[in-house]
């Protein structure tokens, strides 16, 4: 029947079936090329997946050689400046210290490379236990002395006095958060100072650096997270994997923390912010969960 | 199953692809060919199959159109090349 309640004609009926005969038949010829089309995604996917596992092998693998003879090399450079093996002059002691410089550099690399490949392999785990910031703040000061002294950088230390900065974290982790950022400091600044400081915000403890390197564009600061980013790194050909603040910033969400930006621009310097909760809604020696973003 | 019974049981299958049960609703209704359950067909004696097979595509054509003829020839295309051009039912040339 039509609209008009008339009965609809034979002929009508047989038109309407092949109509939709046809647009049934379509239907499956579609169904059936995006059924080719999804095997082909899916077996494209397990290579890449594949690719992709294979390459955080690789990297792993390949920074744990690197590790053992980096250390090696750090080791006996640094007891060499300490003039554990009696003084040096001024000249061989200044070769040595560049190379313990670039020592540190690569060791930074690959420590990097490998918490990143245990990130993306779903392994980084954290052992949480009540930890006293001041003290590895303190003693990464006095580690990153050489290669700011090294570049004629003021180099200064702000932790108030008589102030408890004790609160649960990865100790070996946060450390390895804050050097990166002292160490993109010190390697974005060409001269004047760069300052590390420990103090109280509210809740939170901050760990804060703050030079007056080569700052910050607008444009350049939403990416400085990401895996690989140089910021303005790749134009001074400043070194380093572009891993660190993406690997700061996993580490601090994984303590439930942050890692902030401040920057007036270009050529107005930085400051890095590490700021985590003064107490961790984790217990001490319980793991931490990797972030979920 | 012999090659006629594969050509029939494809056709049907190929056309419940795009009309559903009714594919095996309008085959039991070719003079000559029974549809049991579960998909299986058999062919009277005293016709020949080259004629089923023939009214078959026709039953589908009468309703559905000459897109409906296509598509079982499309269906069978692989399973007559081994039939000599006399054995090949007029409706799949």
């Amino acid at each position: 029947m039509d609209n008009n309640s008339n009965p609809i004609t034979a002929e009508e009926f047989q038109k309407a079936s092949e109509q939709l005969y046809k647009q049934n038949l379509e239907v499956v010829k579609l169904n059936k090329q995006l059924e080719e089309v999804t095997h082909e995604l899916e077996a494209a996917n397990t290579k890449l997946k594949s690719l992709d596992q294979l390459k955080t092998e690789f990297l792993s693998l390949a920074s744990h050689q690197l590790r053992s003879p980096l250390t090696s090399i750090k080791g006996y450079t640094s007891m060499l400046l300490e003039g554990s093996f009696g003084p040096i002059d001024p000249k061989p002691n200044e070769a040595i210290r560049r190379v313990y410089t670039s020592a540190q550099g690569l060791v930074n690399i690959v420590e990097d490379l490998l918490n990143v490949s245990k990130i993306e392999q779903g392994g980084m785990k954290y052992q949480m236990v009540p930890t006293d910031l001041s003290k590895i703040v303190t003693d990464l000061y006095n580690e990153m002395k050489i290669p700011a002294e090294g570049k004629l950088l003021k180099f200064n230390l702000d932790i108030p006095e008589n102030e408890n900065f004790t609160t649960n974290v990865d100790p070996v982790k946060m450390k390895q958060v804050f050097l990166n950022l002292v160490d993109n400091s010190i390697k974005y600044t060409s001269e004047g100072s760069v300052t590390i400081s420990l103090q109280h915000d509210d809740q939170n403890i901050c760990f804060a650096v703050k030079d007056t390197g080569v700052g910050i564009s607008p444009e350049t600061k939403d990416k400085l997270f990401e895996k690989f980013s140089r910021g303005e790194g790749g134009k001074l050909n400043a070194g380093g994997s572009g891993l660190g603040l993406y690997l700061a910033k996993q580490i601090a969400k994984a303590h439930g923390g942050d890692v902030l930006i401040e920057s007036e621009g270009l050529g107005k310097g930085s400051m890095f912010k590490v700021c985590l909760p003064a107490q961790t809604s984790l217990p001490p020696n319980q793991t931490a969960t990797e972030p979920t973003s | 199953m012999n090659i006629f019974t594969q050509i029939i049981t494809r056709i049907i299958k190929e056309q419940e692809l795009i009309i559903g049960p009714l594919a095996w609703i309008e085959a039991a209704k070719v003079q000559g060919l029974t549809v049991h359950e579960q998909g299986v067909v058999n062919m009277s004696d005293g016709n020949s199959p080259q004629d089923i097979v023939d009214r078959l595509v026709a039953q589908y054509e009468r309703l559905f159109g000459k897109a409906s003829r296509e598509v079982c020839r499309d269906a069978v295309k692989g399973l007559v090349t081994g039939l000599t051009p006399e054995q090949i039912p007029s409706s799949l040339k």
